[in-house]
């Protein structure tokens, strides 16, 4: 029962952030340098088309009752309509979040798969020869930009070795999985950087922590050790880390997407930009952030479930 | 009093010892050395090339790498090398302006929140909670989105919301540092709150931020290119090294790597360069928590 308080706590914390996050994507708005209606409709506009324009993005009333408008809107889960698409942003949105989460979760997972072996290599070898080699691509992999590494995948395992193809979606679960693969193994490569630095400090910790030597006075072997004390104490600090680099992870498949034309938000986004489309890029701006908060309660949730410690 | 001088004295033995060891520290050396020579190289381009970055020759288009043009020539017929030589121009500005711009409004902002707390932190570290909610991409293309593309307002996106990691960074450290004896002691002096921030906290929690300066650029140099080679960057004919792989990407098709791979290699270079020198800073400053 205590972890569902604590799930209502947390919900609780986020009411500001949430406000936040709205009067941000409301405000966007007010950045575009002179008429955003104008700028829309060209300087050859009637001024019937004008005023109309006008009065649905709501820009004919004053600013605080555009933001309560805005957020009944919100309430009732409507982003406004498309320039572009003449179209519900919700329903565009919605058309392509799939794709993106897909790409989101599979970059996690890869990012996980390569980072933890690689950490508790470095971190079991501190200051040896495998942890500065480790150490070395890690401080590379963080230089290199993603979206080049991505066509250097793409120049190789797609146009050279014709394993893996250049682009797209795939259709069910396997095929999908293969056509995503190189989109997020780039992803995974720049977060994993980071993560193993994180995450290799983070077993050096506890590798010195008292419970350890009581292990080993028990006598258990190392294996067992590794695999039942360290690992497992480990792997918290991954839940942890990957939560907090989320931010990283979403906005890293916005450029991926638009290398690899995977039909998710970030390419919707970029389009919709060379479109002028300012609602499409405030709905899509608000889901990104509505992503980042999910995962992080999320992370929060199973950090309560993985760690007994955890009370609150 | 002899406690009281410990932390101002401390940090003036830290900079002469810093001075010191520079060549024992590999790191520094090697990342500054890196950078010196892509700024050498940026400054000089004129003089170690014969063409210029943005003249076309399209009898000589999609030229593989040869004597006369050593990474080759783009779909233009323009020189590579000249184009990543004129490039690390903007390409180090990406990496140096915005994150000097964020460094000295967020240390600022950090500063202030972390000596007066109340409101003004409260307010702070709200908006924090809120930036830090969006991918930091999303934002900066949102905000290009509305303002615009090209190089200013990239670099206004950036100043935006880049300040926010050093605010948070200053803001712990000065919580923590507003409660020592020395600025006890500077208070009961009746030193101004300016000069008390300025004179003697800042020097003293200054280095982390320092230190997180260098990964800054290279993440700002990384997102610059990332946005330029969505085209939210500088606009064409520009050099400018994600540009340059955007427009080299549709010819890995025909096997002309050198477009892409090239200019990728140069982000990669300065990414380096400054993580070292990050690295080394870091090391080298590590001297000041022993002392």
């Amino acid at each position: 029962m205590d972890k569902l308080g604590f799930l209502g706590r947390r919900l609780l914390q986020l009411v500001p952030v949430a406000v936040g996050i709205t009067i941000v994507v409301f405000l966007m708005l007010r950045l575009i340098p002179g008429d955003p209606v104008r700028i829309i409709l060209g300087s050859r506009a009637t001024p019937e088309a004008i005023a109309s324009l006008q009065r649905s993005l709501g820009l004919d009333k004053p600013l605080w009752e555009q933001y309560i408008l805005f957020l009944g809107n919100l309430a009732r889960g409507d982003l406004g309509m498309s320039l572009l698409y003449r179209q519900p942003v919700r329903a565009l949105v919605l058309e392509r979040l799939p794709a993106t989460l897909w790409l989101v979760a599979y970059s996690a997972v890869l990012a996980v798969a390569i980072t933890v072996p690689l950490a508790i290599v470095a971190a079991r070898r501190k200051d040896r020869a495998v942890d500065q080699v480790i150490r070395g691509g890690t401080l590379l992999t963080l230089a290199m930009p993603s979206f080049w590494v991505g066509i250097i995948f793409m120049m190789f395992f797609s146009l050279r070795l014709d394993i893996f193809p250049v682009s797209g979606l795939g259709e069910g679960v396997r095929d999908r999985l293969y056509h995503l693969f190189l989109p997020s193994l780039t992803v995974a490569l720049s977060l994993s950087a980071i993560l193993i630095r994180s995450l290799r400090s983070s077993i050096v910790a506890v590798t010195l922590a008292d419970f350890v030597d009581t292990a080993r006075a028990k006598g258990l072997t190392e294996r067992r050790i590794m695999l039942k004390h360290i690992l497992r104490n480990a792997l918290i600090s991954t839940v942890t880390i990957l939560g907090v680099n989320i931010g990283f992870l979403i906005g890293g498949t916005v450029v991926i997407e638009n290398l690899f034309a995977i039909p998710g938000l970030g390419a919707l986004m970029l389009s919709s930009i060379s479109g002028r489309d300012y609602p499409m890029v405030q709905g899509i701006t608000l889901v990104f952030a509505v992503l980042v908060v999910a995962v992080n309660i999320l992370t929060d949730l199973t950090y309560a479930i993985i760690d007994p410690r955890v009370r609150l | 009093m002899a406690t009281i001088q410990a932390a101002p004295a401390a940090s003036r033995a830290t900079i002469r010892e810093a001075s010191r060891p520079l060549w024992r520290n590999p790191s520094l050396l090697m990342g500054a050395t890196l950078l010196a020579i892509v700024a050498g190289l940026a400054i000089f381009a004129p003089l170690l090339t014969p063409y210029g970055p943005i003249d076309q020759d399209l009898l000589n288009a999609h030229k593989p790498p040869s004597w006369a043009h050593p990474f080759g020539t783009d779909n233009f017929g323009r020189d590579v090398l000249t184009r990543v030589l004129y490039g690390a121009r903007i390409d180090l500005m990406i990496g140096l302006v915005p994150t000097a711009i964020t460094f000295v409004t967020g240390v600022l902002l950090g500063a202030i929140a972390g000596y007066y707390g109340g409101k003004i932190d409260t307010i702070l570290m709200r908006v924090v909670d809120v930036a830090v909610a969006f991918p930091f991409i999303v934002l900066l293309i949102a905000i290009i989105a509305m303002l615009g593309p090209g190089l200013r307002n990239m670099f206004i996106a950036i100043a935006l919301v880049g300040w926010i990691s050093y605010a948070r960074i200053v803001r712990g450290e000065v919580l923590v540092a507003r409660n020592a004896e020395y600025v006890l002691a500077a208070k009961t002096l009746g030193f101004g709150d300016a000069r008390i921030i300025f004179g003697h906290v800042l020097p003293n929690v200054i280095t982390p931020a320092i230190v997180f300066f260098m990964s800054d650029a290279v993440l700002n140099i990384l997102l610059g290119t990332a946005l330029s080679f969505l085209g939210l960057g500088p606009q064409a004919p520009t050099a400018e090294w994600g540009r340059m792989i955007q427009e080299g990407r549709q010819f890995i098709v025909s096997g002309e790597w050198w477009m892409t791979t090239i200019p990728g290699l140069a982000i990669l270079v300065v990414g380096v360069a400054f993580s070292l020198i990050g690295d080394g800073l870091a090391d080298l400053l590590r001297v000041e928590e022993r002392v």
